[in-house]
């Protein structure tokens, strides 16, 4: 098999606690050992909801965080340990896409300054090529170069959506991670920005991580899937094998519990979970899910922290019971 | 820029400001020209001591003849360069350091930080005379005396808004983006600061002549004959209140002036302000 | 049921908003009724008009800039419009109609503990009538409070908030976006209202908590029999909760339909897009809306929605199409039908 894109190994990080002065009453625990491959060329799904630590996860591997613990490695190089400048000059080959594009634009510069910036920091491109790349990026994601004379305020949600995305792919990067690429959009215009992501993705060679909590979004898109909850991968597979056999009682409940457009009877609404997530502040022992865990009993849940198995190939499940569970199609 | 001007203008009091902000800068710049009697910063004129305000001396003249309308022209030359070149280092210095502060916290940030806080838990004046006093009267010193005191305002101000801006989704994205720290702090974080730091800077320059002209007045700034209006003042005391114009022109000359900055500043903090610029339509 | 007189009727609400920019025409007239004990959902775009239309119910439109120009609001025999502000305020904003807003935190006053702020509630609107001064005064008193308390506990028990005791003590920040969600269901549901308007309530919400806000709600409603009008761009919620649907474009109603033949037989172009535009793994092409909606400074004329509509015929610029029965419940605003 081809060498991943991106792999990681154990991948934590920990960001202490501070109460008052110099006191740290321990540790937030974002990512606690996560380990997956990226191929090149597939959009790989990563999934949970606000808290599992999905955007610390997708920030380590871009190196805004430094990794507690665990192995990263991009092409065959390991990159979690990088020196500054050696860390800076990567970020050509792998970009950020933030949920919200506009905010992460200055406002006090027009959009095309913006736009040429990469290219400034990273290449010693002439002012002329620089513009040439920009307006072929601007036209790629479907906007006009009159555009690149407007602030970012200008723009609505949907337009946002395409400049962050011209704004990284100007350097022509190997894998782009979207964080939240369609929160907060309308689905009409939900539905030509997913078009658009594919589209690029075929013209330029890209590679994806798509970091989000809508899953019908991520089953769209994705062709691998992982499923965070607290910090750890709790299931990762195909999106095929993640949808349709799902294995973790965790991620049954998450798809029971899309709102779906298509009204079922009265009361069939399959399994939901009950309870809120513990904080990651305190997590409770054994299994992570345990405390909301329909499945859950003392021995071993309680007790074991149940490790990421692979149950079918390609399948991997962190559940003490991922054998015994009815693979039963949702 | 005119869309700028429109705005100051339509707040009538900021507009008054910047109209007695640029009258202080042209009676400056042209003081020999506008002044009736230049000469008479340096000459005496034993005859004329305290005339009260005629066609020849609007404004009266001194207990040594001299014209009191050139000297206060000439006092605003000196004004104007205590405050500028004072509330210019105070820039040079607190600006800096408040932005690095700001952006790379650790041990050597929050120790600047706390010396800028000793600086301002001091009362500014009471400093401003210990150092002045230390130094000997001099109007360098004056000047020195005035930015020490005041590097640390601008200091906190830049601080505050750079930590601020540090959680703002386009200065990390800068970093995602591989741009290094220090052009992100020149070309995204200061430009961003600029408005606080304008508006702290012409409330400042009220201040600073505030307090220059106190220590004028305490005789620890400049010596005579300069035409320092705090100085003015307090050489005029002895004659009052029969030459109230003495003392009169000089203070209102002060006060207009610190009126002006104040009001420029508080003006310019309404039309500057970013997040009525950014407003979503 | 359709035979029961609604509990709220909106007809023909026309509001406008006067800006820099020029005269927004926010809504077109509007309508809507919502029927004795129904969940009605109250679904389009960013823009459409949803909120604008559920805040000139509530009698809380900003004026100015905004101006109501036309229409009426019927809530039990009375035209909400033409009510003094007095009067709504004392008989039917936070009484008979109220609110579960979105924004859970902004909802609630971060200084008081939650005892406070629930007792107020009861305390202004109280269910049984006011009884003007001398009520107000009664209600301070210490007999009336641990009637309202034994009341609130009940409530928060029904909302499944954990511990309701020690949670009346707590302040809003001490709650996690669910708890608080519940809290403020609890809240709009203290007054025993006729009608609640939900403005997006979950949209914030995982959808873990999601699914059990909805389910929670859409018990408790029924049991009670109050009307709701839910606001949300969400079709999923939509399917999940609602009994009947009015869909809105750019400040119009284009299709009013029970929640499934809404589904199945969408019948206004719009709708039909819109359900296209929803993420299916088993399509191979996702089909957006093309185009953009409309400014409302100087909309198009006629059906709103003909700008972007593959079917637009001439007439479609002219006129704004007529309601039209196409089942029973099932209305539509289309020159095609």
């Amino acid at each position: 098999m081809a060498e991943a894109l991106l792999r990681l190994h154990d991948v934590k990080k920990y960001f202490p606690l501070r109460r008052g002065w110099l006191r740290r009453p321990g540790w937030l625990r974002a990512v606690d050992g996560v380990s997956f491959e990226v191929q090149t060329g597939e959009i790989f799904g990563l999934v949970g909801e606000s808290g599992c630590g999905k955007t610390t996860l997708g920030k380590t591997i871009l190196g805004l965080y430094r990794p507690t613990a665990g192995a990263i490695t991009f092409k065959g190089r390991p990159i979690h340990a990088l020196p500054p400048a050696q860390a800076r000059a990567l970020r050509r080959e792998i970009q950020y896409v933030y949920q919200d594009p506009g905010a992460s634009l200055d406002p006090w510069w027009t959009v095309g300054r913006s736009l040429h910036e990469p290219l400034v920091v990273h290449t010693r491109l002439s002012r002329r090529e620089r513009q040439a790349r920009v307006e072929e990026m601007i036209h790629a994601v479907g906007l006009e170069s009159a555009h690149l004379r407007r602030y970012p305020h200008e723009f609505s949600g949907g337009q946002q959506r395409r400049l962050g995305l011209a704004r990284v792919l100007v350097l022509n990067p190997s894998l782009v991670i979207f964080d939240e690429p369609t929160s907060g959009l309308d689905v009409s215009v939900q539905a030509t920005i997913l078009k658009l992501f594919k589209e690029l993705r075929a013209r330029f060679r890209l590679t994806y991580v798509f970091i989000s909590h809508d899953l019908s979004v991520i089953r769209l898109m994705c062709q691998r899937v992982a499923v965070m909850y607290l910090g750890v991968v709790v299931e990762l597979g195909s999106t095929a094998a993640i949808f349709d056999t799902p294995r973790h009682p965790y991620t049954r409940a998450l798809l029971a519990a899309i709102p779906r457009p298509v009204v079922a009877p009265e009361g069939d609404e399959g399994p939901l979970l009950e309870g809120e997530p513990p904080s990651a502040q305190q997590l409770p022992g054994g299994c992570r899910f345990r405390l909301r865990c329909p499945l859950a009993r003392q021995d071993p849940c309680a007790r074991l922290e149940p490790p990421l198995a692979e149950v079918a190939p390609g399948h991997w499940v962190a559940c003490h019971f991922a054998d015994t569970v009815p693979s039963a199609a949702s | 820029m005119s869309a700028f001007l429109k705005q100051l203008y339509a707040d009538r009091l900021a507009f008054a400001g910047l109209l007695i902000v640029l009258a202080l800068g042209l009676s400056a710049l042209l003081a020999p020209a506008l002044a009736p009697y230049p000469e008479d910063v340096y000459d005496i004129h034993p005859a004329q001591r305290l005339q009260p305000p005629s066609r020849q001396h609007p404004f009266g003249t001194n207990h040594m003849g001299a014209d009191l309308l050139s000297r206060v022209l000439f006092g605003a030359r000196i004004t104007v360069v205590i405050a500028t070149v004072a509330v210019g280092s105070a820039l040079l210095v607190g600006v800096p350091i408040g932005l690095v502060a700001g952006f790379y916290p650790g041990w050597a940030s929050e120790l600047l930080m706390r010396l800028a806080d000793v600086f301002l838990s001091l009362p500014q004046a009471v400093l401003a005379i210990a150092i002045a006093q230390t130094l000997g009267p001099s109007i360098p010193n004056v000047i020195l005396a005035l930015s020490i005191t005041y590097w640390p305002w601008f200091a906190r101000v830049v601080f505050a808004e750079v930590r601020s801006l540090k959680n703002e989704v386009f200065v990390e994205a800068t970093q995602a983006l591989g741009v290094s720290p220090w052009r992100t702090l020149l070309l995204h974080v200061l430009p961003n600061v600029a408005t606080p730091i304008i508006v702290r800077s012409s409330i400042g320059m009220g201040y600073t002549i505030l307090t220059a002209a106190m220590l004028g007045f305490l005789g620890l700034g400049a010596q005579p004959p300069t035409p320092e209006w705090g100085r003015e003042i307090a050489e005029a005391r002895q004659y009052l209140p029969e030459a109230w114009w003495y003392a009169t022109f000089p203070g209102l000359a002060i006060f207009v002036t610190v009126m002006g900055f104040n009001l420029l500043g508080d003006g310019l903090r309404d039309v500057l302000d970013p997040r009525l610029r950014r407003g979503r339509p | 049921m359709s035979s029961a007189p609604p509990v709220l009727e909106v007809r023909d609400l026309c509001l406008r908003f006067h800006t820099d920019q020029g005269t927004v025409e926010a809504l077109d007239g509007v309508n809507l009724r919502v029927l004795p004990g129904e969940i009605l959902g109250l679904v389009g775009e960013s823009g459409c008009g949803k909120t604008a239309t559920a805040r000139a119910i509530l009698g809380v439109v900003p004026a100015p800039p905004g101006e109501i120009t036309g229409g009426r609001i019927l809530f039990g025999g009375e035209d909400l419009l033409r009510l003094p502000e007095r009067e709504l305020a004392r008989r039917i904003r936070g009484r008979a109609i109220t609110l579960i807003p979105q924004d859970t935190l902004g909802a609630l006053n971060p200084v008081f503990p939650l005892r406070t702020q629930l007792l107020d509630v009861l305390r202004w609107h109280p269910p049984e009538g006011d009884g003007g001064l001398w009520g107000l005064l009664r209600r301070y008193g210490r007999r009336w409070r641990r009637q309202a308390l034994a009341q609130i506990l009940a409530l928060l028990r029904q909302v499944q908030l954990p511990d309701p005791e020690g949670a009346l003590a707590k302040y809003p920040h001490e709650f996690s976006g669910g708890q608080r969600q519940r809290l403020l269901i609890a809240m709009a549901l203290l007054p025993n209202p006729v009608l609640v308007i939900a403005d997006e309530p979950t949209t914030a919400l995982d959808v873990t908590i999601q699914a059990q806000i909805l389910r929670l709600l859409r018990r408790l409603v029924k049991e009670r029999g109050t009307s709701v009008l839910f606001i949300t761009h969400d079709l999923g919620v939509v399917a999940r909760l609602c009994d009947r649907v009015t869909v809105m474009y750019a400040g119009q109603e284009v299709e009013t339909a029970p929640t499934a033949a809404l589904f199945t037989r969408p019948a206004h172009p719009y709708t039909q897009q819109l359900l296209a535009s929803l993420p299916d793994h088993r399509k191979e092409e996702l089909e957006g809306i093309p185009g953009v909606v409309p400014s409302l400074i100087d909309p198009p004329r006629g059906c709103r929605f003909h700008t972007r509509c593959s079917q637009a015929r001439p007439e479609c610029a002219l006129t704004r199409p007529p309601e039209r029965l196409l089942a029973p419940g099932h209305t539509v605003r289309c020159h095609l039908y």
